[in-house]
Parts: structure tokens; C-alpha cells; sequence
């Protein structure tokens, strides 16, 4: 997918074999102070993204999906906040530069969308206003100038009448156009790294369907790396190349996204999957759960982190930490089990979720307590 | 009543909100629901389903006498409600539950579970207080706790298990109907698949009808027998499950049925051939 980049693309210095690698995440661990202590947020992040592609962070509320990308971007307070591990990108480690350096890479080099359009625009000034103001910040040029550049922007988002729109406030527009108008805000500086944080969670099917059509028409016109967070596999399917599932804080389970959906490996991919009804799930059957809830961050087990909702889960599990395994060339794997084929043998044919359902169901219930 | 009689109907139900201005002068009307018809049978899940603002949560507040329609009918056992004595409706509330979509505020926080249990028995009208003990104890342990449980307070447990706490909330005054307005939303996936299987066990078990309102169509279909689409005010088709799915007549049903991202790769691709003739965009990659 990647390959098939227009060489006359707008940073067309790449070569279409080998994308430019954009970021290189490695050993990324973010702790967090709070009032109950200290906690790991995440732990021994590592991922890259190359030009025009799309990787996809997956979990539940509080797998660290979020505290990732924020910790890309230095947005948590670093009074309390501790990032170790390396963050490259441009050949810099946005880890160690100055906040004053790393204000100039917000919003410009790399740019982020978040879930709420509504919140995250300020709601006393005009569209256009905050978008003139986010082009002057990163590149000197006339007001009239900006002011053209916003527009095009907009229109690029696929908004109606953009010269109207752009003295409008956030409250005269809908979700949909919201969204629209922080990608062209996101955008507008030509970002080489896009990070949207649930960018559609906000909104209806059709607008989401819109909005990811918008964020991969735009990936490819610009070449454009980016990292997509959702806790919708569905959207994963949709938009991106590769994919990394969280849990807990770490990553589960890495590798594309068609291998990861079609072969899930990890038990706790394989329930995902399995839980989350489709056009084609069985109605007369049990949806298959995951027993239990996610642990809290202050209380993480010591072995594998997910033994205790696992049904395939041995006492081995529970005592030793697990390490994320290259099973493939780009597919790794956090799991003993899943590593030395054990899970396919206990489970069936891994792509056969409705005749073997991969979580016991008759666990399906109270499991919570 | 008759066998087949539907338990809970709405027939032409309409309602219009007025705007006004600052000074309090009419400025505009909003037709929020429009001459919405649908009828749910004993047992059965009618999913209603639409994007925001189509009308499909309004129309769930006025099925549960929350808000009154502007015309039309709200016919509970072939009786319309606004026929009903102060004492029927009270009756109708506790025969009628819901269920919230935010599990965090729909439960009081300063109340334990059991005086909030409670609490919805003594509106009701329940005297006898061994009566309502034995109601609030059977209710708590249909949803997969125990009496210990009673004594706690809403922050001690998680999201679902709190939505749980709302089901089992709903349970006590024994309905016939439950309207779960979004009830599954804001839960994570595997969660939601624990609730969805509570609601299909309990429904089993007690008979119960459910008018199950949700944006989310893939979950819709797991659940419901029938499925109502909105849009704008107006239900736009209505069909059993299967046949919405196979053969969506309406040009709505359709584009909200193609927007769905798939996550599965068969489904994916049998999504794919069957909506071939709508330009295959997503789906295919």
C-alpha cells in the first residue's frame, strides 16, 4: 500500500521503494505522578512509521493508546510526568529538545486531532481566525495570505462554501464540520506526521465514513505519516497499513493490519475480536467475551499482564513477564503461548472465531465481580 | 388482551419543539419526530436506529412518559396512555423502565446501591418492606451480584458494572418493557459484549419487550428481532433484521448499512459483493 505513492506526490524527494521512515518510537515509557502514586502509563513503547502510511494504535480505555501519542508530542505536564526511551524524528529526539523547540514542531512538522472537535476549538473566535493564527505561528506570511491558505485548506476538507465558513464560529457548525475544520487545522502546516486520537468517535457512521475517507485522501495526496488511535477495529480495517493493540500500558500484539484481523495471535486480540459483534455474527449464540475487567494501572500483575482474563492462561503466565516476540517479519507477538503455536492448537483454526470462539463464554457472565 | 397484541405501541407520534428568542417570542418550530408508527410484541427487540438528531432518543423519552408528545398515540396494552388515571400511570412508569446510556450519571453517587434500588420501589408505590427487599435482593443477583454488594457506592464499581447496577435497577418494579437508550455506547468493547449477553439472558428468562435505541447498527443487529431506521423525524423503513441487512429498501438504510466499518475480514468481504452495485470505496483495501 505504501508503494503505491505518486511519485509527483508533494514531497516527491521519496523514493516510492522505500519510504522515508517519518518516526522511530523506541523503549518509550512514560510514568505518571498522580495523588494514589506513581504509575506506568506505558511501557517499553517501540514503533516506527514510514511516509503515506498508516498505523493504527488499538485498545480499551486505558491501555496507554492515549498517553502514547501524547507522549509523542510532550503534551502531558511535565511536572509530573516522566518520558524515558527515544522519540526520533527528523533525525532528533523530541525527547530530550526544549520546550520552546518542541513548540515549533507542534502544529508544524507533526499535528494531532483530537476525539472532541467541540473542545478542542476555541469557541469566542472564528474558524478562521484560529486557523490564520496556526499558519503565522509556523510560517511567516501576510495576513491576506494566510487568510487564502485558510480557505484553501478548508476547501481541501471537502467544506462547502469555505469563504463563508471561515467567519463562522465553532457553535454554527455541526460534528462533522467541526472535525473537518481540525484537519484542515492539522493539516494546514502540512504536517509530515499526522496523530488523530479517536477522530471520529464523536460523530455518526456516515460522517465517520467521510472523515476517514478525508484523513486517507489526504495521507496519500501529501505523503503524509500517520498514527491513528481507536478502540474501533472496525476503523482499523478501514484506514490503516499496520497496527500495534494494546493492553495494560504495553503493546500486545504488532504487525499489518490484515494479518492482525484475519490471524490474531494474542489471546487478548482474539477476544477483542470475538466480542465485537459483526454483519455476520451468530445471533442466536452468546457473544464471546473477555472475562473480568482491566486491572488498574497501581495494581499490574507481575507476570503476564493479561493472565487473568486468559483462558488460555498457566501458571508459567502468571509468573513470568512476557517480552514482545518477532513471530514474523514485522509481526510480533507478547505471549509465550501464541509464540510457540500453543493458543492455534488450544483454540482451533485461528480464522474459525464463530465455530471456536477463542474466550470460554461460559465465562461470559459475572466474570466482573 | 389478545395473543400477538403488541405490548407497547406508538402510533403517529409527533413532537415539536418550539424556539424562542431571548425575549421568549416563537421563532421557529423543530419537528423532531414526525408521525413515528411502530408496534413492539411480548419478547420481542425493536432496534430503532439513526444518526444524531434524527428523532430516535426523543422518540424514547416520550414512549416513557418523560415528555409529552404534540399529537399522536403512546398505546400500552391497547390503551393509550393519555387515557390513563393518575394510578395507571404510575403503573405504566414501573411496566416501562429505561435504561441510561452514561452508567457514571445515571446513578446517584451519594446513595448505595441498595437505598438506590430502593429508592425506585418506594416511588413506585411498594409499602410492604419485605416486599421491596426481596425484589431489590433477587434484582441485584439477576445481574451477577450478591447482597453484599447493596451497602457500596456507585464509584466502587466500573463502568459496566454500574450499567449492570442500571439494568438491575430497571428490573426491580418487575416491567414488561424496557427502552435501552443507548445503553451499550459508552462501553468498551468486551464489556459490551458482557452486557448484551446479560440483556439477551434476562429477556429469556422474564419474557421481557425492549426497544433497544442505538446509533450503532452492527450491535442493533445482534440484538433486535425488527429494526425501525430514522432519519430527520421520520421512520424510513422498518423491517426483521435479516431482511434490513440483505435488502435495505430505502436510499438512507443503504448508505448508513455501506458506512459501517468492517472489522472482520469475512464480513468485510461479503459486505463488499453484496453492496457491489453502490461503488465499493472502503471495505475493499
Amino acid at each position: 500500500m505504501t508503494t503505491t505513492v505518486e511519485p509527483n506526490g508533494a514531497h516527491g524527494a521519496t523514493d516510492p521503494e522505500a519510504p522515508a521512515r517519518v518516526i522511530t518510537v523506541s523503549g518509550l515509557t512514560t510514568r505518571l505522578a498522580t495523588e494514589q502514586g506513581d504509575v506506568t502509563a506505558v511501557e517499553d513503547i517501540d514503533f516506527h512509521v514510514d511516509a503515506g502510511e498508516v498505523l493504527g494504535i488499538v485498545g480499551e480505555s486505558g491501555c496507554g493508546k492515549s498517553v502514547t501519542a501524547e507522549s509523542v508530542m510532550r503534551l502531558l505536564d511535565e511536572k509530573t510526568a516522566d518520558y524515558s526511551g527515544t522519540v526520533e524524528f527528523d533525525g532528533t529526539d523530541l525527547l530530550s529538545v526544549s520546550e520552546s523547540r518542541m513548540r515549533q514542531y507542534r502544529g508544524g512538522r507533526i499535528s494531532m486531532i483530537f476525539q472532541d472537535p467541540m473542545s478542542s476549538l476555541n469557541p469566542v473566535f472564528t474558524v478562521g481566525q484560529q486557523l490564520i493564527e496556526t499558519i503565522l505561528i509556523h510560517q511567516p506570511m501576510s495576513k491576506e495570505a494566510a487568510k487564502q491558505h485558510a480557505i484553501d485548506a478548508l476547501e481541501q476538507t471537502g467544506i462547502a462554501d469555505p469563504h463563508a465558513r471561515i467567519n463562522d464560529y465553532p457553535h454554527q457548525l455541526s460534528g462533522g464540520m467541526r472535525q473537518r475544520v481540525m484537519i484542515a487545522m492539522a493539516l494546514i502546516c502540512e504536517p509530515a506526521l499526522l496523530i488523530a486520537d479517536e477522530p471520529t468517535t464523536a460523530l455518526d457512521v456516515t460522517t465517520q465514513a467521510q472523515i476517514l475517507r478525508l484523513i486517507d485522501d489526504l495521507r496519500r495526496a501529501h505523503d503524509m505519516a500517520t498514527i491513528l488511535i481507536t478502540h474501533d477495529l472496525g476503523v482499523v480495517a478501514e484506514v490503516c497499513d499496520r497496527v500495534m493493540v494494546m493492553y495494560l500500558g504495553e503493546a500486545v500484539e504488532a504487525g499489518p493490519v490484515r494479518d492482525i484481523l484475519d490471524n490474531p495471535q494474542h489471546p487478548y486480540t482474539r477476544g477483542l475480536l470475538a466480542s465485537t459483534p459483526g454483519v455476520d455474527t451468530d445471533r442466536t449464540q452468546p457473544l464471546p467475551t473477555i472475562p473480568g475487567r482491566v486491572p488498574t494501572l497501581y495494581d499490574v500483575p507481575a507476570g503476564c499482564r493479561f493472565a487473568a482474563r486468559c483462558p488460555f492462561a498457566e501458571d508459567a503466565c502468571r509468573e513470568n513477564r512476557q517480552q514482545l516476540t518477532e513471530i514474523a517479519a514485522g509481526r510480533s507477538v507478547r505471549c509465550w503461548k501464541a509464540v510457540d503455536g500453543l493458543i492455534d492448537a488450544e483454540a482451533g483454526a485461528p480464522n474459525d472465531g464463530e465455530s471456536a470462539p477463542p474466550t470460554g463464554d461460559h465465562r461470559a457472565e459475572g466474570g466482573e465481580r | 388482551m389478545t395473543e400477538n397484541a403488541p405490548v407497547l405501541e406508538a402510533r403517529e407520534l409527533t413532537k415539536t419543539f418550539t424556539l424562542r428568542n431571548a425575549i421568549g417570542f416563537k421563532t421557529s418550530e423543530v419537528h423532531a419526530v414526525d408521525g413515528v408508527s411502530f408496534s413492539i410484541q411480548p419478547g420481542e427487540t425493536y432496534g430503532l436506529v439513526g444518526e444524531s438528531g434524527c428523532g430516535k432518543s426523543t422518540t424514547g423519552r416520550m414512549l416513557q412518559a418523560l415528555i409529552e408528545p404534540t399529537s399522536g398515540d403512546i398505546v400500552f396494552h391497547g390503551q393509550p396512555i393519555s387515557e390513563f388515571s393518575r394510578a395507571e400511570q404510575q403503573s405504566y412508569r414501573s411496566k416501562v423502565q429505561m435504561i441510561f446510556q452514561d452508567p457514571n450519571s445515571s446513578l446517584n453517587p451519594r446513595k448505595r446501591i441498595g437505598s438506590i434500588l430502593n429508592e425506585t420501589l418506594v416511588i413506585q408505590g411498594i409499602r410492604d418492606k419485605a416486599e421491596r427487599r426481596k425484589r431489590i435482593v433477587s434484582a441485584i443477583e439477576e445481574v451477577g451480584f450478591g447482597e453484599e454488594h447493596l451497602v457500596r457506592y456507585p464509584h466502587e464499581f466500573s463502568g459496566g458494572q454500574r450499567q449492570r447496577i442500571g439494568i438491575a435497577r430497571a428490573l426491580v418494579t418487575h416491567p414488561e418493557v424496557i427502552l435501552c437508550d443507548e445503553a451499550v455506547s459508552a462501553l468498551d468493547v468486551s464489556i459490551q459484549a458482557q452486557i448484551l449477553n446479560l440483556l439477551n439472558r434476562i429477556q429469556e428468562e422474564h419474557g421481557l419487550s425492549y426497544l433497544f435505541i442505538s446509533h450503532d447498527l452492527s450491535v442493533v443487529r445482534y440484538v433486535a428481532d425488527r429494526i425501525g431506521v430514522m432519519c430527520k423525524g421520520k421512520l424510513v423503513e422498518e423491517a426483521p433484521v435479516d431482511e434490513l441487512f440483505a435488502h435495505p429498501k430505502d436510499e438512507y438504510t443503504k448508505k448508513l448499512l455501506d458506512s459501517i466499518p468492517h472489522a472482520h475480514p469475512r464480513a468485510a468481504a461479503a459486505a463488499a459483493t453484496a453492496s457491489g452495485a453502490t461503488a465499493g470505496e472502503g471495505g475493499t483495501r
